[in-house]
């Protein structure tokens, strides 16, 4: 059956119809005004959330962006200041003066050494002036200790300095020359104890076979004068035999004291207290003494002194020597360089594993000072004394592996060169520079390989940037594909639903105007 | 007996009146066609039958019938479609209610197309302060150690605080608007069950005089219609006896059985018993303390420690004693082994758990201020009619007796007794009598004996899910927690509590992510300082106790260890060697044993049963000698203690021995629950602040981690820094326990995802409940519209049909007074006109 519908029923009908026309219009009209397809949760949660994620995304990828950036701008900092260093390199090594020293040449070019030295003396402390820049506030090759300066120069300090000697302090017995009668330590001579001087170097076997061997040349020289009456030449193998064995009392092992007369006494059971005559007496020395322990500082030459400016200089990275030969300070050197970080969450994919970061999801900006200046400490170098003997007298060299430190040393060899002729102070000095020139042209190398490697790090940076931007670019397009509308379509929807509105106010109008009251004539 | 002479003319008048009655009717239907709740009339009619029958009949007499009666004016209504539309209509107040609250709240937490004109707009606001500080942190990564760039995450993170503040406060504006609309809403629902009640009674005193009153019955209509947005009912007319044999008509609503437990049977209470009526209440109890933990008196367990606490599942518990002191099960049975006992949290002696009306805490719930039940849980009052008479509910109880039987009850009763029961108001009157029925007054069941018992009707306390309607919807934003939900509510109230969100639910899940935001970042800013590899470092001091110093002019560190003498398989300590290889002594010849050290790890998870195992036996010694409290201590908790020189002792209380404090402990809270304090119990949204500590310049650590012989950590190393950021985006556990306030809720994860997208998960769920909400509405409005409009089509008033009936009550007008001109022509042709001659 129809169900009877009545005029009460139509309107109200048409009242709910009309509310939801109005209803779609009004939805389609603030989509055409906001370009939104939603504009609450409510209207589509799935979309609003996922466009929020997106959102959220595009924010850190334009932070790491930001990051990216700055680390960028830190490295290009960093590659300037390495080519400024190359490119002093490159000056040195191109100088003439260093090229004809390195050529063995004398005279007139050698006495360009004191100049060349200057130079290179200059130039370490421009390249540890460039390596001490910052770059915003942060220091650029101090690794993670980006608020102190990187390198330092210093005096070298004595390592034996005591600049208060107290001898109760045991620490401090190295610093006092001699010892009291009662076994105190002291530095006045006066107050020291007497003892007979002990050749320190006193050997029993040595001094035995050398005692042995006097007794029997001194035998078989007295068997050839008393009993075989040999005279001159005959005699004479005998004389050159004795004279041979007592000249052997030189030797450093020989003899337990030193005697008054000059020479030392052998016997090994000689007592001085028996024949005090016999011995030379002087002040009772301390054992531990070490000479020089009362100056501060060493000297390019290796004595000591108090005076700060003639001492030499030592290059320090974040407190520590870099030609430094202590293993705890070479174990921090070896953290500073290859375990010290500080990572920036560049967009890698950040991502920690039993509460450490994963070193492949971040990237290091900890640039280390002595990495890009060829390392740190030192190595053990021999060269003979006499090139013609390889297996003779050897010196023994501690040759720095960072190149600032190569160059000071250099520019210390130099610098104590002979003004006049560039003659090397010293055999010992020429043999040095010869090794850090060598030495200087490796570093170089190296100098110049780690440049490179700072290089390639900083295009990683500007490829990682211009990934950032692409990724913020199909993150905001991908949220604003998902939440904005389609003009085209939303103003059809809207000229739709407008449509729709008013045609249902036209039937509004007529429902209300016919009914069959109208037509009724009585 | 034909029609006389003039009956036809009483048959004309008849239909005269009928019609012009008609028109009446149709009149009245038209003029009311606007009015709410009109019923449309109908004139009824009958046709007019002499009966009877003559004393002599012929077979061939006529009975005409003598014209129309108009009977009477009835409505035309449809009981089934109103019963389907109001049932629909509680749907719909229940899914207009909710979605209603639920737009409130979305208002506040719903973040689309929000957003500061920043970098485009629309990015949110806490979720993109959110992002904020993970920027912030970023660039302090970059610019670790200068203060500026702390400042700016400081900055961010108290904006951070302050809008979640604000969002909270929100809510609880909110949650106070919806608690007063509730309020309110009684107040209406009573104003209807009184308005019901007193037309109940208009209606019954027409009936009584032989009126209708259809015009009350549409106004009683219209105001069920409206009771039942509110709640669901059920409507039904019964006859009642007035006595005399006269019967009238009896409207009883009740709940509408609504309930989905078939064992709760409060979801039926009578709301309108014909004249009597109830008024519905919501429980006052009297008013709680929210936990200070700054005031002991305010928190309601003791922990292991004998320390007051908020949280039951912090509590000591004890086996659960009677009135008597005996030990009882959960079902109150006795038992003697406590191990079968329920175990219970300790309560604190000093627990003031209630409010007074002045505002002072109190113990005496007497003197407390009442307050709506925080359940809102409602009451359905006796029924009483407009002059306060209570309705009684009245059975019959009918005994047969013996002759001999009755006569003797009315030898001692007079034939009556009534007798009240002071305590329960139950009313009995026995009346003895004679069955008219039976014949044989020596049968068994000649006589009865009949008991009326009334019972007076009183308060009924309804269960949680008896109604379902704008009330209900209100009582659920109000206290529906969700997954924050007790577990025993879920257990004995309502099974589906846990997928129920109201506004309470919003409010923890802020609080939820609020307290993890804090938690996870204080968290973070605190430890100790370790060497590279994680190992726990202490200052060197030399024999003044001055820090020495390192070669690069800073303090010098050592790690932490923990010396221990090393013992044989058999757990015999191992004695020292001399140089000479001979067991050594000391001066006083005692044996000197040989010690080891073990250094303790950051790194280690000491929780973990096999790292536990793995460590030799005299270092988990020397940790467990921490722990003399008798009580389990976790594992990572005992070498925190060791590490800040910490014993547990055996009253529970920890005493820290300064001397024995290892390592070098950096940091401290960044967030707190009050902005002039570092406390960070019991943080939430509503009260999340930046740490007094941290908002007067302490900075962020950067980094735990110190250079070999150091004791800071570089001074640009962003190691920690880093490690929040990170946090910002690493996905983690929320679980309802973690607030202090829902210890007794499901402990499992509720929900996995960074803190931008906890926040968004808020809004989703939010989302979600409105969008079902919405289609839910839609849905039922629809249904509604619809039963409504099929309503109208039985009971509203159609123009065409009230103009088809003026026609047709015209017609039978004009028809009736043309018979009456006919007749009136045939009798006077009969009168004047027959039998003359002319």
């Amino acid at each position: 059956m129809i169900s009877r519908m009545t005029t009460v029923g139509s309107l109200k009908g048409y009242r709910y119809n009309l509310n939801r026309s109005t209803y779609t219009m009004n939805q389609t009209m603030n989509r055409v005004i906001t370009h939104r397809q939603f504009t609450s949760f409510a209207e589509d949660p799935a979309r609003a959330a996922r466009a929020f994620q997106l959102r959220w995304s595009y924010l850190r990828t334009s932070s790491q962006y930001e990051a990216n950036d700055a680390a960028i701008h830190k490295y290009d900092q960093a590659w300037s200041a390495l080519d400024s260093v190359e490119k002093d390199i490159d000056t040195i090594t191109d100088d003439n003066g260093f090229m004809s020293i390195l050529r063995g040449l004398n005279g007139a070019d050698a006495s360009a050494r004191n100049a060349l030295g200057q130079s290179m003396a200059a130039k370490s402390k421009s390249i540890i002036q460039t390596m001490n820049g910052r770059y915003s506030e942060n220091y650029i090759f101090s690794g993670a200790d980006t608020l102190h300066v990187p390198f330092t120069w210093k005096p070298r300090e004595n390592p034996d300095f005591v600049a208060e000697p107290d001898p109760t302090n045991p620490e401090h017995a190295h610093a006092f020359q001699y010892v009291t009668a009662n076994d105190k330590l002291t530095n006045n001579v006066d107050e020291a104890a007497e003892v007979a001087m002990e050749n320190k170097s006193f050997d029993q076997d040595t001094t035995f076979k050398i005692d042995q061997q006097i007794i029997a040349a001194q035998q078989a020289y007295d068997d050839a004068v008393n009993n075989q009456g040999l005279t001159g030449d005959d005699l004479e193998p005998f004389e050159t035999a004795l004279e041979e064995a007592l000249e052997r009392q030189n030797e450093p092992e020989y003899g337990k004291y030193y005697a008054a007369g000059g020479g030392k006494i052998g016997d090994e059971n000689f007592k001085p207290a028996d024949n005090p005559d016999l011995v030379k007496w002087g002040p009772k020395e301390n054992d531990k003494y070490i000479e020089g322990s009362d100056k501060q500082y060493v000297k390019p030459d290796g004595t000591f002194t108090n005076t700060k400016s003639e001492a030499s200089e030592v290059l320090c990275y974040r407190g520590i020597p870099v030609d430094t030969k202590d293993p705890d300070e070479l174990a921090k050197l070896d953290y500073y360089n290859y375990d010290e970080k500080k990572y920036l969450d560049l967009g890698l994919g950040y991502e920690e594993k039993d509460g450490k970061v994963v070193s492949s999801s971040v990237f290091d900006v900890a640039l280390q000072g002595t990495y890009y200046l060829g390392g740190y400490g030192t190595k053990k170098v021999e060269v003979p004394v006499n090139d013609d003997d390889p297996n003779g007298e050897k010196y023994v060299f501690d040759i720095p592996e960072n190149m600032a430190s190569v160059m000071n040393r250099l520019s210390e060899i130099l610098l104590a060169c002979d003004p006049e002729d560039g003659e090397f102070a010293s055999d010992k000095d020429e043999a040095e520079f010869n090794i850090l020139a060598k030495k200087f042209e490796d570093s170089s190398a190296l100098v110049k390989q780690r440049y490179v490697e700072l290089d390639t790090q900083t295009s990683f940076l500007k490829d990682n940037g211009e990934l950032l931007i692409d990724n913020c670019d199909s993150l905001q397009d991908q949220f604003l594909g998902m939440e904005d509308v389609d003009p085209a379509a939303a103003i059809s929807d809207l000229m739709f639903a407008k449509y729709c509105y008013d045609t249902a106010l036209k039937v509004g109008n007529s429902i209300l105007s016919q009914s069959l009251m109208d037509y009724m004539s009585f | 007996m034909g029609i006389g002479t003039f009956g036809s003319f009483t048959q004309a008048r008849l239909a005269i009146y009928a019609a012009q009655s008609g028109l009446t009717v149709t009149g009245n239907n038209i003029s009311n066609i606007n009015t709410p709740g009109y019923t449309r009339q109908r004139l009824d009619q009958e046709s007019l039958y002499i009966g009877g029958a003559d004393r002599y009949t012929a077979k061939y007499d006529l009975r005409i019938g003598q014209g129309v009666l108009a009977s009477g004016v009835s409505q035309i209504r449809d009981p089934y479609l109103d019963i389907r539309f109001r049932s629909e209509q509680a749907k719909v107040g229940y899914q207009d209610t909710k979605l209603g609250g639920l737009q409130g709240i979305a208002t506040i937490l719903d973040e689309v197309a929000k957003g500061e004109q920043t970098e485009g707009e629309h990015f949110g606001i806490i979720g993109a302060q959110i992002e904020n500080i993970a920027s912030a942190l970023e660039r302090l990564t970059t610019e670790t150690g200068h203060q500026e760039f702390d400042i700016q995450v400081r900055s961010a993170v108290e904006s951070l605080c302050q809008k979640l503040n604000s969002y909270a406060a929100k809510l609880e504006e909110h949650y106070n608007n919806v608690e007063k609309g509730l309020v309110q809403d009684v107040k209406t629902v009573n104003s209807i069950l009184t308005g019901i009640r007193d037309l109940n009674e208009s209606i019954r005193n027409s009936e009584i005089h032989g009126h209708k009153a259809l015009e009350l019955r549409d106004e009683r209509n219209l105001l069920i219609d409206q009771l039942s947005e509110y709640m669901q009912i059920d409507v039904k007319y019964e006859p009642e006896d007035i006595g005399g044999g006269e019967w009238v008509e009896k409207c009883v609503i009740k709940l509408g059985d609504a309930n989905p437990d078939p064992s709760v049977k409060t979801d039926s209470t009578t709301l309108i018993d014909g004249i009597f009526g109830a008024q519905i209440s919501i429980d006052q109890v009297p008013q709680k303390r929210d936990p200070d933990y700054k005031d002991p008196t305010s928190l309601p367990y003791l922990d292991q420690f004998g320390n007051p606490t908020a949280r039951a599942s912090e509590a000591q518990t004890t086996p659960k004693l009677n009135e008597n002191g005996e030990m009882v099960n959960d079902k109150n049975e006795v038992v003697t082994d406590a191990n079968d006992a329920l175990w219970v949290p300790v309560e604190n002696p000093d627990y003031l758990p209630y409010l007074s009306a002045d505002g002072k805490p109190t113990k005496d719930p007497d003197e407390a201020r009442l307050v709506n039940n925080p359940d809102f849980d409602m009451t359905v009052s006796e029924l009483r009619d407009c002059r306060d008479n209570l309705f009684y509910y009245t059975s019959v109880k009918t005994t047969p007796l013996t002759q001999k039987e009755y006569s003797d009850a009315v030898k001692d009763t007079g034939g009556t007794t009534q007798e009240t029961d002071k305590d329960t108001g139950v009313i009995t009157i026995t009346v003895y009598g004679r069955d008219p029925d039976v014949k044989d007054p020596n049968a068994p069941n000649a006589y009865f004996k009949r008991v009326y018992t009334k019972t007076p009707s009183g308060d009924v306390h309804l269960d949680d899910n008896d109604m379902i309607g704008a009330l209900q919807a209100e009582r659920e934003l109000l206290t529906e927690n969700g997954e924050f939900t007790d577990l025993d509510v879920i257990a004995n109230v309502d099974e589906k509590a846990a997928t129920k969100r109201g506004i309470p639910y919003y409010q923890r899940s802020l609080d939820l992510l609020a307290n993890q935001i804090a938690t996870v970042l204080n968290e973070a800013n605190q430890g100790y300082r370790t060497d590279p590899d994680g190992n726990y470092i202490t200052p060197v001091v030399d024999a003044n106790g001055d820090p020495v110093m390192n070669e690069s002019g800073r303090p010098a560190s050592a790690l932490i260890t923990i010396e221990y003498v090393v013992r044989d398989k058999d757990g015999n300590p191992v004695q020292a060697k001399d140089e000479n290889g001979n067991p050594a002594v000391d001066g006083g010849g005692n044996p000197i044993f040989e010690k080891a050290e073990y250094a303790l790890n950051k790194y280690v998870d000491y929780d973990d049963p096999k790292v536990w195992d793995a460590l030799p036996q005299e270092v988990k010694d020397a940790l467990e000698a921490t722990n003399q409290s008798g009580v389990d201590i976790s594992k990572s908790d005992l070498v925190k203690a060791y590490l800040g020189g910490e014993t547990y002792q055996p009253d529970g209380s920890v005493k820290v021995d300064e001397d024995a404090v290892k390592g070098i402990f950096d940091g401290g809270n960044l967030l707190s629950n009050h902005g002039d304090s570092d406390d960070d119990t019991d943080i939430t949204a509503s009260n999340i602040s930046i740490a007094y500590s941290w908002s007067k310049g302490d900075k962020i650590v950067r980094s735990f981690t110190c250079a070999m012989g150091e004791v800071e950590p570089a001074s640009g190393d962003s190691e920690n820094v880093l490690h929040l950021e990170g946090l910002f985006h690493t996905k983690m556990d929320y679980s309802p326990t973690d607030l202090t306030s829902c210890d007794q809720a499901n402990g499992d994860t509720m929900f996995n995802g960074t803190f931008g997208e906890m926040w968004n998960n808020i809004g989703t769920v939010l989302g979600d409940d409105q969008k079902k909400t919405t289609d839910l509405l839609n849905t039922y409005y629809k249904t509604s519209v619809d039963l409504d409009t099929q309503r109208d089509s039985v009971s509203s008033v159609d123009f065409n049909d009230e103009a088809m009936n003026l026609m047709m009550y015209a017609k039978s007008y004009n028809a009736a007074c043309r018979l009456m001109t006919t007749l009136d022509s045939v009798l006077d042709k009969l009168v004047n006109g027959t039998g003359l001659t002319t």
